[in-house]
């Protein structure tokens, strides 16, 4: 799922093969189908910056990239594909460049495709291509776009200068989820298991993990501030957090960014933290 | 830090997308067939059911 940068409108893929773009209106949520013409299951998907006229991209199971463009008097989106440059493996990631002009994939095999523009088209051919050692999770641009950093099952974090074409990998322990840039030279990395890392990312590729964010702690310093949506099953967990030192440190996080805020969800959990991005 | 607690009986999350504003946290499971919104209304965060989902 993605919104779109005025957050207006919500692009969901799934395993049904289809998407589907939601606004809200008076009458609730409502929806356009987005006919990707995949085979197979949708894995991925992601607006293109607002510059880019509504223009989206979707990943799917079958290694195949369909780039669509939403308009509100379309009652049926259609796409076209992108598939020369890949490997029929399955699309892991996507991401596009700060400016809107560049479309990063990353897939199964490891490989990680660049696609650019013609115009306002993407064209489907690779600008560039590199090559990781295991499985890509997730991707990211800086938000310059002058680096793409990519978070690996084998829990390498590769950064691939678009500038240079020069790659660094730092090593952590245990498979990585995701990676979020959140200036210019620093990103969180999140594995599957365990804290999330503060990365700093210098021009050059170079990285270094910083430290751990220290979601536990920041939970429990600002329990007693905790808004009143929060019901006694909640209030039951963040006791447990108290007690239990060990509590979250080894739950599945993953994390979504908007402009100030950070939303957090523990998998196995029911809940959802949204923490100011001025705290990381 | 807010928190925002989805229902007892939902689904574990397998997806998540905050919007640009911070209005509207969405969550998918993990084949993409379920979503639930939530929209923030003041210092409250509401469930604003989706219909006819995947």
């Amino acid at each position: 799922m993605d919104w779109d940068a005025d957050g207006k409108l919500l692009l969901s893929v799934s395993a049904d093969r289809n998407g589907q773009v939601w606004r809200r209106s008076k009458e609730g949520w409502m929806s356009t189908i987005v006919a990707l013409r995949f085979k197979r299951a949708a894995t991925c998907a992601r607006w293109a910056p607002s510059s880019s006229n509504s223009l989206f991209a979707a990943g799917g199971s079958e290694g195949i990239v369909a780039i669509g463009q939403y308009e509100d008097s379309q009652d049926l989106l259609g796409c076209r594909h992108l598939r020369k440059a890949l490997d029929g493996t399955p699309i892991q990631a996507l991401g596009w460049s700060p400016a809107g002009d560049y479309l990063a994939v990353a897939l199964l095999s490891g490989k990680i495709v660049l696609f650019g523009k013609d115009g306002d088209e993407i064209e489907d051919k690779a600008v560039s291509e590199m090559q990781v050692e295991s499985w890509p999770h997730s991707l990211a641009f800086s938000k310059e776009g002058g680096t793409l950093v990519i978070a690996c099952h084998s829990g390498q974090l590769v950064s691939w200068s678009l500038q240079t074409g020069s790659v660094n990998t730092v090593q952590v322990d245990g498979p990585l989820k995701q990676c979020l840039f959140f200036k210019e030279d620093e990103l969180i990395a999140v594995p599957f298991s365990g804290p999330a890392l503060k990365v700093n990312v210098l021009h050059d590729g170079q990285m270094t993990i910083k430290g751990q964010f220290a979601y536990d702690k920041a939970v429990n310093a600002r329990s007693s501030a905790v808004s009143s949506v929060i019901s006694k099953l909640q209030d039951a967990s963040i006791s447990n957090a108290n007690n239990n030192p060990q509590s979250g440190k080894s739950g599945r996080l993953f994390m979504t960014a908007a402009k100030e805020h950070v939303a957090i969800a523990t998998q196995g959990s029911n809940k959802i933290s949204l923490v100011p991005s001025k705290e990381f | 830090m807010e928190r925002i607690v989805v229902a007892e009986k939902a689904f574990v999350p397998s997806s998540m997308a905050l919007d640009p504003n911070g209005r509207f946290l969405a969550l998918s499971n993990v084949m993409g067939y379920q979503i639930d919104v939530f929209e923030k209304e003041g210092s409250q965060w509401k469930a604003t059911a989706l219909k006819e989902v995947h």
